[in-house]
């Protein structure tokens, strides 16, 4: 697959693009995650966060194919980065023993910055009720219209859209009063 | 915020109206302002995405993890506490279940009243040119899903599009509970117009929606198997419309 197609695939979510990227890098990351303190079940994690942090910013467009490096070295790069994050936060660090191949991880670090933030509102929606986490997946994630959700939901589309509403209200209100207590 | 401005805000991140015309339509609010509002708008919305990815990766993803690498080997004398733990959530478990399943009684009976299992593809292997597939489909034939989900994933991450592999991958998916992943996996056979498996995934897509419980998703399905009488699941569709309408 060209540097266009995996950006394509991941951009599109695409399966068989996930897949490809198992197979061709797996080993590469199970070998890093090994020699610093991990095992292949943190290893498939690693690489589960370093698709979702990749994916996250080809979305939101912070991540562009670019000529001077590989989208396989910058999705690389951010699993041993999120790795390294891991092991500091439990104090398990020593020395990371890895060669990153890029000159420059600015780029590196702000969409790993980006990726925090939106774990970080990923578990405050994990926090919402489970029919406000049922209707905003449909909406959000399986991109279905209001109108195909109240059919899916019995209920009418008025109510459909009021509750998506009171949904992210819901999450708002959760989100300013985790950062006012910060 | 309100419900207005959310949805504009959302049509200007889809690139459906300028952002001229949003601060029009947001004019009590500064520039800052409605920036922040914006920029909440679409990191919510892609940590919702993001979360539905994470559950697409673990279906899709082989897992690792072997299943003696999850066994705790616990110190005798812990044992009967835990013992009585494990008998007390036991004992919650089952009445739980119980109660789900009184609930979801008449999904599954569906289900298995209208149930298909493939049996597979009688492939020899002296006459396969393809040894990987050869050894997929023998496990599927086994019924051991779990293996031939492994192996057709790696064949379809390996090959070019191919609805064999596609059809049995979405079906051993299915058949494993995975109703997600199998959706995605057998609307790819659809896509091969001349597909000698295509009302076969049709019908499989049937039962996604019945063992999900997805009554309006199933009668749609239904509906375009009975618009062709010929059909190889037409008379199960024909009675499953029946069962869906009471």
């Amino acid at each position: 697959m060209t540097d266009q197609e995996i950006f394509d695939g991941i951009s599109q979510k695409d399966n068989h693009t996930f897949l490809y990227l198992y197979e061709k890098y797996k080993d590469r990351i199970i070998s890093m995650v090994k020699k610093n303190s991990g095992n292949e079940d943190d290893a498939l994690d690693i690489f589960q966060e370093g698709l979702i942090a990749l994916w996250t910013n080809i979305s939101q467009g912070k991540f562009k194919v670019q000529d001077n490096a590989k989208i396989a070295t910058y999705f690389y790069t951010l699993c041993r980065n999120i790795w390294i994050n891991k092991l500091r936060k439990s104090k398990n660090i020593q020395s990371i023993e890895d060669n990153s191949q890029l000159e420059d991880e600015t780029d590196v670090s702000a969409m790993e910055e980006f990726y925090e933030q939106i774990k970080k509102l990923e578990n405050l929606f994990a926090k919402l009720s489970e029919s406000c986490k049922k209707l905003l997946n449909l909406f959000y994630y399986e991109k279905i219209s209001l109108k195909e959700i109240s059919i899916q939901l019995d209920i009418t589309e008025k109510t459909a859209k009021n509750n998506k509403y009171r949904c992210m209200q819901n999450l708002r209100s959760i989100y300013r009063t985790e950062n006012l207590g910060q | 915020m309100n419900a207005i401005l959310i949805e504009n805000i959302e049509a200007f991140l889809e690139e459906k109206m300028s952002f001229k015309d949003l601060q029009e339509i947001a004019k009590n609010m500064g520039v800052t302002e409605l920036e922040e509002k914006i920029n909440w708008v679409r990191n919510s919305s892609t940590a919702i995405e993001a979360t539905g990815l994470r559950n697409q990766l673990k279906e899709i993803l082989p897992s690792t993890i072997t299943e003696e690498a999850k066994v705790v080997d616990f110190e005798p004398e812990q044992k009967s506490k835990i013992g009585k733990w494990l008998w007390a959530a036991a004992s919650v478990l089952i009445l739980v279940t119980a109660y789900w399943g009184i609930n979801r009684n008449q999904e599954t009976n569906l289900y298995a009243k209208y149930e298909y299992i493939d049996p597979g593809l009688p492939v020899l292997m002296s006459q396969s040119d393809n040894h990987l597939l050869y050894d997929a489909l023998t496990y599927y034939s086994e019924e051991n899903y779990v293996v031939a989900e492994s192996k057709l994933l790696k064949l379809q991450a390996d090959a070019t599009s191919n609805d064999t592999i596609s059809y049995f991958l979405g079906a051993s998916l299915l058949y494993q509970g995975k109703t997600n992943a199998a959706k995605e996996v057998l609307k790819q056979v659809q896509e091969f117009s001349n597909s000698s498996f295509k009302q076969k995934a049709e019908w499989l897509l049937v039962l996604v929606s019945v063992k999900e419980n997805n009554v309006e998703k199933a009668k749609i399905s239904v509906g375009k198997i009975l618009d062709s009488p010929t059909h190889e699941f037409f008379e199960e569709a024909q009675s499953l419309q029946q069962d869906l309408n009471q």
